[in-house]
Protein backbone atom coordinates (compact mmCIF):
# COMPACT_ATOMS: atom_id res chain seq x y z
CA UNK A 1 0.00 0.00 0.00
CA UNK A 2 2.80 2.07 0.14
CA UNK A 3 2.25 4.83 -2.80
CA UNK A 4 4.94 7.03 -3.75
CA UNK A 5 2.83 9.72 -2.14
CA UNK A 6 3.84 7.96 1.02
CA UNK A 7 7.49 10.09 0.83
CA UNK A 8 6.16 13.15 -0.48
CA UNK A 9 8.97 15.89 -1.38
CA UNK A 10 9.04 19.17 0.85
CA UNK A 11 7.53 20.96 -2.19
CA UNK A 12 4.20 18.93 -2.45
CA UNK A 13 3.29 21.10 0.49
CA UNK A 14 3.56 24.02 -1.38
CA UNK A 15 3.91 26.43 2.13
CA UNK A 16 3.83 29.26 -0.26
CA UNK A 17 0.40 28.09 -2.20
CA UNK A 18 -1.74 26.71 0.59
CA UNK A 19 -2.24 27.97 3.94
CA UNK A 20 -0.14 25.75 5.40
CA UNK A 21 -0.33 25.40 9.73
CA UNK A 22 1.50 28.53 11.58
CA UNK A 23 4.89 27.82 12.67
CA UNK A 24 5.17 27.13 16.29
CA UNK A 25 8.98 27.82 16.32
CA UNK A 26 11.46 28.25 13.53
CA UNK A 27 15.15 29.12 12.75
CA UNK A 28 16.15 31.49 10.23
CA UNK A 29 19.58 31.32 8.22
CA UNK A 30 21.06 29.93 11.90
CA UNK A 31 24.28 29.52 12.74
CA UNK A 32 25.46 27.95 16.18
CA UNK A 33 29.33 27.65 17.19
CA UNK A 34 30.33 26.42 20.69
CA UNK A 35 33.67 27.44 22.65
CA UNK A 36 34.49 30.78 23.33
CA UNK A 37 36.25 32.05 20.47
CA UNK A 38 33.62 32.32 18.50
CA UNK A 39 35.39 33.50 14.99
CA UNK A 40 37.83 30.56 15.47
CA UNK A 41 35.46 27.79 17.01
CA UNK A 42 33.90 25.10 14.28
CA UNK A 43 30.12 26.05 13.84
CA UNK A 44 27.91 23.25 15.17
CA UNK A 45 25.30 24.50 12.88
CA UNK A 46 25.98 27.02 10.10
CA UNK A 47 22.67 28.54 8.09
CA UNK A 48 20.03 26.42 8.89
CA UNK A 49 16.60 27.16 8.36
CA UNK A 50 14.18 24.61 10.15
CA UNK A 51 10.82 24.95 11.57
CA UNK A 52 7.94 23.28 13.36
CA UNK A 53 4.36 23.57 13.03
CA UNK A 54 1.67 23.66 15.75
CA UNK A 55 0.97 20.15 16.27
CA UNK A 56 3.17 18.34 14.31
CA UNK A 57 5.37 15.53 15.15
CA UNK A 58 9.30 16.14 13.76
CA UNK A 59 12.27 13.61 13.68
CA UNK A 60 15.94 14.75 13.16
CA UNK A 61 17.92 12.16 12.19
CA UNK A 62 21.58 12.33 10.92
CA UNK A 63 24.90 10.97 12.16
CA UNK A 64 26.51 11.97 15.68
CA UNK A 65 28.29 15.01 15.86
CA UNK A 66 26.14 16.22 13.23
CA UNK A 67 24.46 19.29 15.01
CA UNK A 68 21.37 17.66 16.04
CA UNK A 69 21.34 18.24 19.74
CA UNK A 70 22.35 22.17 19.09
CA UNK A 71 19.32 22.49 16.73
CA UNK A 72 17.41 21.27 19.99
CA UNK A 73 19.06 23.30 22.27
CA UNK A 74 18.38 26.52 19.81
CA UNK A 75 14.37 25.36 19.88
CA UNK A 76 14.43 25.36 23.51
CA UNK A 77 16.31 28.84 23.73
CA UNK A 78 19.21 27.52 25.97
CA UNK A 79 21.75 28.43 22.82
CA UNK A 80 21.38 31.08 21.30
CA UNK A 81 22.15 31.89 17.93
CA UNK A 82 25.11 32.77 16.78
CA UNK A 83 24.12 34.08 13.73
CA UNK A 84 20.51 34.48 11.83
CA UNK A 85 16.98 34.31 14.22
CA UNK A 86 15.00 31.75 16.26
CA UNK A 87 11.86 32.66 16.50
CA UNK A 88 8.67 31.21 18.90
CA UNK A 89 5.57 32.05 17.38
CA UNK A 90 6.89 34.52 15.19
CA UNK A 91 8.77 36.36 18.10
CA UNK A 92 12.99 36.23 18.29
CA UNK A 93 13.38 33.72 21.26
CA UNK A 94 15.04 35.69 24.49
CA UNK A 95 15.78 32.35 26.59
CA UNK A 96 14.41 28.77 27.68
CA UNK A 97 10.65 28.77 29.39
CA UNK A 98 8.22 26.01 30.06
CA UNK A 99 6.34 26.02 27.00
CA UNK A 100 9.60 24.70 25.06
CA UNK A 101 10.09 21.67 27.24
CA UNK A 102 13.84 19.92 26.15
CA UNK A 103 14.46 16.15 27.42
CA UNK A 104 18.33 15.37 27.53
CA UNK A 105 19.30 12.14 26.31
CA UNK A 106 20.32 11.23 30.20
CA UNK A 107 16.54 12.75 31.12
CA UNK A 108 18.23 14.47 33.94
CA UNK A 109 16.34 13.70 36.60
CA UNK A 110 16.96 15.65 40.03
CA UNK A 111 18.86 12.99 42.14
CA UNK A 112 17.42 14.28 45.46
CA UNK A 113 13.56 14.01 44.36
CA UNK A 114 11.68 11.02 43.81
CA UNK A 115 9.86 10.29 40.62
CA UNK A 116 7.04 11.63 42.21
CA UNK A 117 8.43 14.92 42.90
CA UNK A 118 10.45 15.06 39.87
CA UNK A 119 6.90 14.90 38.09
CA UNK A 120 5.52 18.00 40.26
CA UNK A 121 8.61 20.24 40.11
CA UNK A 122 7.18 22.00 36.72
CA UNK A 123 4.39 22.33 38.64
CA UNK A 124 5.25 23.61 41.76
CA UNK A 125 7.56 26.06 39.75
CA UNK A 126 4.34 27.27 37.72
CA UNK A 127 2.69 27.53 40.93
CA UNK A 128 0.33 24.76 41.26
CA UNK A 129 -1.74 23.99 44.66
CA UNK A 130 -0.15 21.15 46.31
CA UNK A 131 -2.92 19.10 46.24
CA UNK A 132 -3.44 19.40 42.74
CA UNK A 133 0.40 18.87 42.24
CA UNK A 134 0.06 15.55 43.30
CA UNK A 135 -2.53 14.69 41.43
CA UNK A 136 -1.62 15.88 38.20
CA UNK A 137 2.00 14.19 39.11
CA UNK A 138 0.45 11.09 39.73
CA UNK A 139 -1.83 10.67 37.22
CA UNK A 140 1.61 11.60 34.53
CA UNK A 141 3.33 9.20 36.35
CA UNK A 142 0.34 6.54 35.82
CA UNK A 143 0.26 7.28 32.11
CA UNK A 144 3.56 6.15 31.56
CA UNK A 145 3.45 3.30 33.74
CA UNK A 146 5.38 4.13 36.89
CA UNK A 147 2.86 5.38 39.51
CA UNK A 148 4.10 1.80 41.27
CA UNK A 149 7.16 3.42 41.49
CA UNK A 150 6.40 7.35 42.35
CA UNK A 151 8.36 6.96 45.87
CA UNK A 152 11.55 5.82 44.20
CA UNK A 153 14.49 7.95 44.06
CA UNK A 154 16.19 8.26 40.30
CA UNK A 155 18.92 5.93 41.22
CA UNK A 156 16.28 3.19 42.55
CA UNK A 157 14.60 2.93 38.61
CA UNK A 158 15.82 1.36 35.35
CA UNK A 159 17.19 3.39 32.88
CA UNK A 160 13.89 2.77 31.19
CA UNK A 161 11.91 3.81 34.24
CA UNK A 162 14.45 7.11 34.41
CA UNK A 163 13.74 7.87 30.80
CA UNK A 164 9.67 7.28 31.31
CA UNK A 165 10.13 9.63 34.22
CA UNK A 166 11.61 12.43 32.73
CA UNK A 167 8.98 12.53 29.84
CA UNK A 168 5.83 12.57 32.43
CA UNK A 169 8.29 15.20 34.29
CA UNK A 170 8.72 17.25 30.87
CA UNK A 171 4.52 16.52 30.30
CA UNK A 172 3.62 18.21 33.78
CA UNK A 173 5.16 21.84 32.33
CA UNK A 174 2.36 21.68 29.53
CA UNK A 175 4.80 22.62 26.79
CA UNK A 176 3.26 23.48 23.33
CA UNK A 177 6.91 22.11 22.02
CA UNK A 178 8.34 18.93 23.50
CA UNK A 179 12.08 18.13 22.48
CA UNK A 180 13.70 14.93 23.12
CA UNK A 181 17.42 14.19 22.61
CA UNK A 182 17.37 10.51 21.87
CA UNK A 183 15.00 9.88 23.96
CA UNK A 184 14.91 6.31 23.70
CA UNK A 185 18.42 5.23 22.90
CA UNK A 186 18.90 3.80 26.33
CA UNK A 187 16.15 1.26 26.40
CA UNK A 188 15.61 -2.14 25.25
CA UNK A 189 13.33 -2.94 22.31
CA UNK A 190 10.91 -4.10 23.98
CA UNK A 191 10.62 -1.39 26.48
CA UNK A 192 11.42 0.67 23.83
CA UNK A 193 8.20 -0.01 22.21
CA UNK A 194 6.35 0.93 25.17
CA UNK A 195 7.95 3.75 25.30
CA UNK A 196 7.17 4.80 21.88
CA UNK A 197 3.44 4.09 21.94
CA UNK A 198 3.10 6.27 25.34
CA UNK A 199 4.71 9.19 23.77
CA UNK A 200 2.25 9.28 20.24
CA UNK A 201 -0.35 8.69 22.93
CA UNK A 202 0.67 11.76 24.57
CA UNK A 203 1.06 13.80 21.83
CA UNK A 204 -1.80 12.32 20.04
CA UNK A 205 -4.06 13.85 22.95
CA UNK A 206 -2.59 16.86 23.45
CA UNK A 207 -1.69 17.68 20.20
CA UNK A 208 1.85 19.50 21.03
CA UNK A 209 4.62 19.67 18.93
CA UNK A 210 7.33 17.09 19.02
CA UNK A 211 10.61 17.40 18.36
CA UNK A 212 12.49 14.07 18.66
CA UNK A 213 16.41 13.35 17.81
CA UNK A 214 16.48 10.03 17.01
CA UNK A 215 19.38 7.59 15.24
CA UNK A 216 17.31 5.05 14.26
CA UNK A 217 15.70 5.43 11.50
CA UNK A 218 12.62 3.10 11.20
CA UNK A 219 12.13 4.77 14.43
CA UNK A 220 11.15 8.09 12.84
CA UNK A 221 9.66 6.16 10.02
CA UNK A 222 6.91 5.04 12.97
CA UNK A 223 6.62 8.21 14.90
CA UNK A 224 6.90 11.56 12.35
CA UNK A 225 5.15 13.23 9.99
CA UNK A 226 8.44 15.10 8.66
CA UNK A 227 12.12 13.52 8.81
CA UNK A 228 14.64 15.70 8.71
CA UNK A 229 18.02 14.63 8.23
CA UNK A 230 20.65 17.16 9.59
CA UNK A 231 24.38 16.18 8.69
CA UNK A 232 27.79 18.53 8.56
CA UNK A 233 25.94 21.24 10.70
CA UNK A 234 23.34 21.87 7.96
CA UNK A 235 19.83 19.95 6.70
CA UNK A 236 21.11 17.23 4.36
CA UNK A 237 17.41 16.37 3.37
CA UNK A 238 13.76 16.96 4.17
CA UNK A 239 10.61 14.84 3.55
CA UNK A 240 7.02 14.50 4.71
CA UNK A 241 6.01 10.95 6.21
CA UNK A 242 2.44 10.01 4.77
CA UNK A 243 1.63 6.83 6.15
CA UNK A 244 -1.45 6.95 7.96
CA UNK A 245 -1.50 6.23 11.47
CA UNK A 246 -1.33 3.78 13.69
CA UNK A 247 1.76 2.62 11.45
CA UNK A 248 2.62 -1.09 11.53
CA UNK A 249 6.24 -1.57 11.55
CA UNK A 250 5.57 -5.21 10.30
CA UNK A 251 4.22 -4.18 7.47
CA UNK A 252 5.98 -4.45 4.06
CA UNK A 253 5.15 -1.08 2.92
CA UNK A 254 6.45 0.39 6.78
CA UNK A 255 9.10 -2.00 5.56
CA UNK A 256 9.74 -0.16 2.30
CA UNK A 257 9.62 3.10 3.71
CA UNK A 258 12.53 2.49 5.87
CA UNK A 259 14.83 1.33 3.33
CA UNK A 260 14.06 4.05 1.11
CA UNK A 261 14.50 6.56 3.97
CA UNK A 262 17.51 5.23 5.30
CA UNK A 263 18.83 5.37 1.49
CA UNK A 264 18.04 8.98 1.00
CA UNK A 265 19.85 9.64 4.45
CA UNK A 266 22.74 7.90 3.95
CA UNK A 267 23.09 9.93 0.68
CA UNK A 268 22.09 13.30 2.15
CA UNK A 269 24.41 12.51 5.02
CA UNK A 270 27.05 11.94 2.55
CA UNK A 271 29.86 14.62 2.94
CA UNK A 272 29.14 15.67 -0.43
CA UNK A 273 24.96 16.15 -0.97
CA UNK A 274 23.66 15.87 -4.17
CA UNK A 275 20.71 18.04 -3.59
CA UNK A 276 22.38 21.16 -2.77
CA UNK A 277 18.78 22.56 -1.96
CA UNK A 278 18.14 19.48 0.54
CA UNK A 279 15.30 18.44 -1.03
CA UNK A 280 14.78 15.18 -2.68
CA UNK A 281 12.30 14.18 -5.31
CA UNK A 282 11.37 10.39 -5.03
CA UNK B 1 28.66 5.85 65.15
CA UNK B 2 28.89 2.03 63.77
CA UNK B 3 28.25 -0.83 65.78
CA UNK B 4 31.61 -1.55 66.60
CA UNK B 5 31.54 2.24 68.34
CA UNK B 6 30.72 0.76 71.37
CA UNK B 7 33.20 -2.14 71.21
CA UNK B 8 36.18 -0.03 70.44
CA UNK B 9 35.19 2.20 73.54
CA UNK B 10 35.34 -0.61 75.85
CA UNK B 11 38.58 -1.31 74.50
CA UNK B 12 39.80 1.64 74.71
CA UNK B 13 39.46 2.07 78.32
CA UNK B 14 40.65 -1.64 79.02
CA UNK B 15 43.88 -0.69 77.24
CA UNK B 16 43.72 2.77 79.84
CA UNK B 17 43.26 1.00 83.15
CA UNK B 18 45.89 -1.80 82.05
CA UNK B 19 48.19 0.85 80.86
CA UNK B 20 47.43 3.40 84.34
CA UNK B 21 47.60 0.54 86.93
CA UNK B 22 51.04 -0.75 85.40
CA UNK B 23 52.04 3.25 85.98
CA UNK B 24 50.96 3.90 88.94
CA UNK B 25 51.57 7.58 89.26
CA UNK B 26 49.33 10.66 89.58
CA UNK B 27 50.63 11.90 86.23
CA UNK B 28 49.02 8.93 84.36
CA UNK B 29 45.26 8.72 86.28
CA UNK B 30 43.22 5.60 85.86
CA UNK B 31 39.85 5.74 83.84
CA UNK B 32 37.95 6.17 87.16
CA UNK B 33 39.79 8.81 88.94
CA UNK B 34 39.38 10.78 85.83
CA UNK B 35 35.50 9.93 86.17
CA UNK B 36 35.88 11.25 89.27
CA UNK B 37 37.15 14.28 88.85
CA UNK B 38 34.83 14.75 86.17
CA UNK B 39 32.01 14.30 88.48
CA UNK B 40 33.55 16.70 91.08
CA UNK B 41 33.87 19.25 88.34
CA UNK B 42 30.92 18.90 86.95
CA UNK B 43 29.17 18.97 90.95
CA UNK B 44 31.31 22.31 91.36
CA UNK B 45 29.58 23.66 87.81
CA UNK B 46 33.08 24.67 86.21
CA UNK B 47 32.79 21.88 83.65
CA UNK B 48 28.94 22.32 82.76
CA UNK B 49 29.76 26.40 82.53
CA UNK B 50 33.13 25.64 80.61
CA UNK B 51 31.70 23.23 78.01
CA UNK B 52 28.08 25.70 77.98
CA UNK B 53 30.41 28.07 76.76
CA UNK B 54 32.81 26.72 74.28
CA UNK B 55 29.04 24.46 72.44
CA UNK B 56 27.49 28.01 72.61
CA UNK B 57 30.94 29.87 70.96
CA UNK B 58 31.20 27.03 68.44
CA UNK B 59 27.35 27.13 67.33
CA UNK B 60 28.15 30.68 67.03
CA UNK B 61 31.44 30.87 65.00
CA UNK B 62 30.37 27.75 62.57
CA UNK B 63 27.04 28.71 62.26
CA UNK B 64 28.24 32.24 60.48
CA UNK B 65 30.66 30.53 58.92
CA UNK B 66 28.43 28.41 57.19
CA UNK B 67 25.95 31.31 56.66
CA UNK B 68 28.70 33.28 54.89
CA UNK B 69 31.02 30.24 53.30
CA UNK B 70 27.97 28.88 51.68
CA UNK B 71 26.98 32.28 49.53
CA UNK B 72 30.63 32.53 49.06
CA UNK B 73 31.32 29.04 47.69
CA UNK B 74 28.25 29.62 45.13
CA UNK B 75 29.15 33.16 44.11
CA UNK B 76 32.76 32.16 43.13
CA UNK B 77 31.36 29.18 41.54
CA UNK B 78 29.02 31.41 39.23
CA UNK B 79 31.53 34.76 38.61
CA UNK B 80 34.71 33.71 36.85
CA UNK B 81 36.08 37.22 38.15
CA UNK B 82 35.36 36.24 41.45
CA UNK B 83 37.03 32.75 41.04
CA UNK B 84 40.24 34.47 39.63
CA UNK B 85 40.51 36.97 42.90
CA UNK B 86 39.03 35.07 45.63
CA UNK B 87 39.83 31.12 44.82
CA UNK B 88 44.22 31.70 45.22
CA UNK B 89 43.20 33.55 48.27
CA UNK B 90 41.05 30.73 50.13
CA UNK B 91 44.04 28.27 48.60
CA UNK B 92 46.27 30.07 50.27
CA UNK B 93 44.12 30.65 53.36
CA UNK B 94 42.99 26.57 53.68
CA UNK B 95 46.59 26.20 53.80
CA UNK B 96 47.78 27.92 57.13
CA UNK B 97 46.20 26.92 60.48
CA UNK B 98 43.44 29.22 61.13
CA UNK B 99 45.21 29.80 64.77
CA UNK B 100 47.85 31.80 63.15
CA UNK B 101 45.26 34.56 62.76
CA UNK B 102 44.70 35.10 66.46
CA UNK B 103 47.78 37.16 66.90
CA UNK B 104 46.06 39.73 64.41
CA UNK B 105 42.73 39.03 65.70
CA UNK B 106 43.88 40.52 68.83
CA UNK B 107 45.71 43.25 68.17
CA UNK B 108 42.70 44.13 65.96
CA UNK B 109 39.93 43.22 68.45
CA UNK B 110 41.53 43.08 72.01
CA UNK B 111 41.48 40.09 74.20
CA UNK B 112 37.32 39.49 72.97
CA UNK B 113 35.01 37.26 72.03
CA UNK B 114 35.11 39.04 68.41
CA UNK B 115 38.91 38.04 68.27
CA UNK B 116 38.30 34.52 68.93
CA UNK B 117 34.80 34.32 66.61
CA UNK B 118 37.21 36.01 64.05
CA UNK B 119 39.47 32.35 64.13
CA UNK B 120 36.96 30.29 64.54
CA UNK B 121 35.06 31.86 61.68
CA UNK B 122 37.67 31.80 59.32
CA UNK B 123 39.35 28.57 59.89
CA UNK B 124 35.45 26.84 59.09
CA UNK B 125 34.55 29.14 56.18
CA UNK B 126 37.16 28.66 54.62
CA UNK B 127 36.91 24.79 53.71
CA UNK B 128 33.10 25.21 53.11
CA UNK B 129 33.44 28.41 51.04
CA UNK B 130 35.67 25.65 48.66
CA UNK B 131 33.64 22.63 48.91
CA UNK B 132 30.82 24.58 47.74
CA UNK B 133 32.51 26.34 44.93
CA UNK B 134 33.67 22.68 43.67
CA UNK B 135 30.30 21.13 44.38
CA UNK B 136 28.21 23.87 42.44
CA UNK B 137 31.03 23.90 39.51
CA UNK B 138 30.90 20.07 39.35
CA UNK B 139 27.30 19.79 39.10
CA UNK B 140 26.09 18.69 35.52
CA UNK B 141 24.91 21.58 33.82
CA UNK B 142 22.11 19.76 32.55
CA UNK B 143 20.00 19.44 35.72
CA UNK B 144 20.06 23.38 35.83
CA UNK B 145 19.34 23.38 32.10
CA UNK B 146 16.24 20.79 32.04
CA UNK B 147 14.99 23.02 35.33
CA UNK B 148 15.31 26.58 33.00
CA UNK B 149 13.27 24.81 29.89
CA UNK B 150 10.64 23.71 32.82
CA UNK B 151 9.65 27.59 33.89
CA UNK B 152 12.96 27.76 36.81
CA UNK B 153 14.78 30.80 37.21
CA UNK B 154 16.69 32.79 38.83
CA UNK B 155 16.58 32.50 42.98
CA UNK B 156 14.07 29.93 42.89
CA UNK B 157 16.22 27.68 39.93
CA UNK B 158 19.10 28.40 42.73
CA UNK B 159 17.30 27.05 45.71
CA UNK B 160 15.50 24.46 43.92
CA UNK B 161 18.06 23.42 41.78
CA UNK B 162 21.76 24.60 42.34
CA UNK B 163 22.07 23.95 45.80
CA UNK B 164 20.32 20.65 46.17
CA UNK B 165 22.53 19.74 43.20
CA UNK B 166 25.46 20.77 45.36
CA UNK B 167 24.12 18.91 48.51
CA UNK B 168 26.21 16.14 49.23
CA UNK B 169 29.55 18.17 47.93
CA UNK B 170 28.55 20.53 50.24
CA UNK B 171 27.62 18.33 53.54
CA UNK B 172 31.47 17.21 53.38
CA UNK B 173 32.65 20.69 53.23
CA UNK B 174 30.35 21.48 56.11
CA UNK B 175 32.01 18.37 57.96
CA UNK B 176 35.65 19.33 57.12
CA UNK B 177 34.98 23.20 58.81
CA UNK B 178 33.56 21.54 61.86
CA UNK B 179 36.37 20.05 62.49
CA UNK B 180 38.44 23.25 61.84
CA UNK B 181 36.01 25.47 63.63
CA UNK B 182 36.58 22.78 66.56
CA UNK B 183 40.02 23.27 66.57
CA UNK B 184 40.61 26.83 66.20
CA UNK B 185 38.53 27.42 69.44
CA UNK B 186 40.07 25.43 71.31
CA UNK B 187 43.28 26.56 70.28
CA UNK B 188 41.98 29.78 71.12
CA UNK B 189 40.71 29.10 74.23
CA UNK B 190 44.29 27.41 75.42
CA UNK B 191 45.90 30.74 74.38
CA UNK B 192 43.99 33.67 76.54
CA UNK B 193 41.69 33.28 79.19
CA UNK B 194 38.42 33.10 77.97
CA UNK B 195 36.52 30.46 79.77
CA UNK B 196 35.50 27.36 77.88
CA UNK B 197 36.98 24.62 77.75
CA UNK B 198 40.10 25.02 76.62
CA UNK B 199 40.67 27.55 79.70
CA UNK B 200 39.59 24.49 81.90
CA UNK B 201 42.59 22.30 80.02
CA UNK B 202 44.88 25.32 81.03
CA UNK B 203 43.84 25.29 84.78
CA UNK B 204 44.41 21.84 85.31
CA UNK B 205 48.04 22.12 83.95
CA UNK B 206 48.64 25.21 85.61
CA UNK B 207 47.19 22.56 89.22
CA UNK B 208 49.33 20.01 87.90
CA UNK B 209 46.10 17.86 87.70
CA UNK B 210 46.51 15.25 84.78
CA UNK B 211 42.86 14.33 85.71
CA UNK B 212 41.74 17.41 84.76
CA UNK B 213 43.64 17.41 81.57
CA UNK B 214 42.58 14.37 80.76
CA UNK B 215 38.82 14.36 81.91
CA UNK B 216 38.50 17.74 80.01
CA UNK B 217 39.71 15.49 76.94
CA UNK B 218 37.59 12.82 77.03
CA UNK B 219 34.69 15.53 77.32
CA UNK B 220 36.04 17.09 73.93
CA UNK B 221 36.31 13.54 72.56
CA UNK B 222 32.28 12.73 73.27
CA UNK B 223 31.30 16.45 72.24
CA UNK B 224 32.82 15.80 69.01
CA UNK B 225 31.69 12.48 68.47
CA UNK B 226 28.40 13.53 69.58
CA UNK B 227 27.75 16.58 67.57
CA UNK B 228 29.09 15.06 64.41
CA UNK B 229 26.56 12.36 64.81
CA UNK B 230 23.82 14.53 65.32
CA UNK B 231 24.79 17.17 62.68
CA UNK B 232 25.81 15.29 59.99
CA UNK B 233 24.78 11.78 60.48
CA UNK B 234 21.19 12.65 59.50
CA UNK B 235 22.54 14.35 56.55
CA UNK B 236 24.64 11.94 55.47
CA UNK B 237 22.27 9.32 55.64
CA UNK B 238 19.78 11.30 53.36
CA UNK B 239 22.14 12.18 50.92
CA UNK B 240 23.04 8.40 50.55
CA UNK B 241 19.28 7.04 50.39
CA UNK B 242 18.69 10.08 47.86
CA UNK B 243 21.83 10.03 45.60
CA UNK B 244 22.66 6.51 46.34
CA UNK B 245 26.13 7.64 47.17
CA UNK B 246 28.44 8.30 50.25
CA UNK B 247 28.97 12.19 50.72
Amino acid sequence: MLAPAALAPRAALAPDAAPAPAWLARLEGVSHAYGRDRAGATAALSDVTFGVREGEFVCVVGPSGGGKSTLLGLLSGLLRPTGGRSLYQGAPLEGPGPERTLVPQSGALFPWLTALGNVEFPLRTMGAPARERRARALALLERVGLAAFADRYPHELSGGMRQRAALARALAAEPRLLLLDEPFSALDPETRARARAELLLAWAGDRRAVVVVTHDVPEAALLADRVVCVAGGRIAGEFVVALPRPRDPSAPAFAALVTRLEGLIAEGAAPSPPATTGDWQI
Amino acid sequence: MSAKGPLSLALLVALWAALSGLASSPLFPTPWAVAHACVQLSADGSLPAALGLTALRLAFGYGLALALGVPLGLLVARSPALSALVSPLLLGTSSVPSICWLPLAILWFGLSEAAIQAVVIVGALVPVAMATDAAVRHTPDELERAARTMGARGARLLATVTLPAALPGIVSGAKVGWTFALRALLAAELLFVSGGLGQLLETGRDVGDTRIVLGVVVVLLALSRASEWLLFGRLERLVARRWGVAA
